[in-house]
């Protein structure tokens, strides 16, 4: 029996007052919540194989010390199952490198929230959805592994809007957000492998992606043409990737398999796919507002009289997801400042990789 | 009415509060430095500056503009590291 160390309440044995408690104390998402009951957060922690007073970080705003014990309760209010504590685990230990920078993600005015991908083999032992609506409603893992680590971020991190958080807007990925990538439909490296982990590890990677951005082209039957109409769907002057050129951050695509396919079917690399975002979503400064000119040409961002919407090619992402029919693709800018970040996902065996 | 037990998901921060630097006396004859974190800073700073000359003598102000968060290393830090030591006192802006 693992031994809790949080403060424990009494409320009335009812899901409609547990949830009311907690929503009063500004404990919940606003959604309704699982009651974590010392026996619930104890069957989560021994189902990781973790010890409950390990400390996996300070998170901020708040600096609080984030516990195995707290990541469990959070992830027990948020509808999780024990297995999926460990996928939690490695997203608050990525959300809280200091290259993601989860202060400015989350103290912002920006609207950024927590992306997270999952790859490798625990995307099937989790039954993680990757293929249609992986990104919307009906599959628990995606649903509430996401909940959970804004649960933390609420709860320990302290992002409470208005205070902890000054997003403007905020947006629905505050609530929950997470899909694994459709590897079997990727005809190029998996986004895992890509950043240096071998095809059998199970890792996650977090983006601080600040929407999502539609992208329909269903009648383009060539990789260029497939290509430009994605390019000219991310080069819009109020992106966030268009905020200062110093800022480290990334364009991230999430294509359909179908997309893929028709551009991959003509020999292009993933490399070759992204030299051609890259050189292909450059803006006319005519575009900016004419105020923005001095000040962008003496940053020297434009060259022969245009904006380069990213430094380089390396500076996008590619990843395939969705349903294997529908050729709608979805393109996620990233808040300045915040780089992605990968863990590997540690299985309750003790094995890293799944 | 049955009750059930149920565990506080909530963290406190470290206890230890931040002092704060003692307040200048006086900024007459003072080296100030204005850091315009954000771009449009500058509207309130031109106006803050006026009105600043007009009421008070400066040994002299300093700017820095642009991002100089604790995320860089190098020439911005060295930018940021510069200028917080000439100075005695400062205004960033974060945004206007």
């Amino acid at each position: 029996m693992t031994e809790l160390r949080s403060r424990r309440l009494q409320v009335e044995e009812d899901a409609a007052a547990v949830y009311e408690e907690f929503y009063q104390r500004g404990w919940t998402d606003g959604l309704p919540i699982i009651p974590p009951t010392p026996r619930r957060t104890q069957e989560m922690i021994e189902g990781a194989g973790r010890d409950p007073a390990e400390i996996l970080a300070a998170m901020p705003p708040r600096m609080a010390p984030v516990t195995i014990e707290k990541v469990a309760t959070n992830a027990v209010m948020a509808g999780c199952l024990p297995e999926y504590l460990p996928v939690v685990l490695a997203a608050i230990e990525a959300i809280c490198d200091p290259d993601f920078n989860l202060r400015g993600v989350n103290s912002s005015t920006n609207p950024a929230c927590v992306m997270t991908v999952v790859n490798g083999p625990i995307r099937q032992q989790l039954d993680i959805n990757c293929s249609y609506g992986c990104m919307g409603p009906g599959w628990r893992a995606n649903a509430t592994i996401g909940r959970a680590i804004r649960l933390v971020q609420l709860n320990v991190g302290g992002a409470i809007p208005g205070t902890g958080t000054k997003s403007t807007h905020g947006q629905p990925g505050r609530f929950t957000l997470c899909f694994g990538e459709l590897e079997e439909k990727n005809p190029w490296s998996p986004l895992h492998v890509e950043r240096g982990f071998q095809p059998e590890e199970s890792t996650l990677t977090v983006f601080a992606a600040t929407s999502l951005i539609h992208i329909s082209d269903t009648s383009s039957k060539t990789a260029e043409g497939t290509l430009t109409t994605i390019a000219h769907s991310m080069d819009y002057v109020g992106s966030s990737l268009m905020s200062e050129k110093w800022r480290p951050h990334v364009a991230v695509l999430v294509l359909c398999p179908d997309h893929a396919m028709v551009i991959q079917r003509e020999g292009l690399s993933k490399e070759d796919a992204k030299r051609f975002l890259h050189a292909n979503t450059q803006i006319p400064l005519a575009r900016f507002p004419r105020e923005k000119h001095e000040r962008m040409i003496a940053e020297g961002r434009v060259r022969d009289g245009t904006v380069a919407l990213r430094t380089g090619p390396e500076d996008f992402v590619l990843i395939v997801a969705g349903g294997p029919t529908g050729y709608h693709s979805m393109h996620m800018p990233t808040w300045g400042h915040s780089l992605p970040v990968t863990r590997r996902i540690r299985t309750p065996s003790g094995q890293e990789g799944g | 009415m049955s009750l059930i037990e149920v565990l506080d998901p909530t963290e406190e921060g470290p206890k230890g509060a931040r002092l704060l630097a003692p307040r200048l006396e006086d900024v007459n004859g003072k080296t100030v430095g204005f850091r315009m974190q954000w771009t449009r800073f500058d509207v309130f700073m031109d106006r803050f500056e006026e009105l600043f000359r007009e009421r008070f003598a400066p040994k002299e102000v300093l700017r820095l503009t642009g991002m100089h968060s604790s995320y860089f290393t190098g020439t911005r830090a060295r930018e940021s590291d510069e200028f917080t030591s000439q100075l005695d006192w400062a205004v960033v802006g974060l945004a206007a």
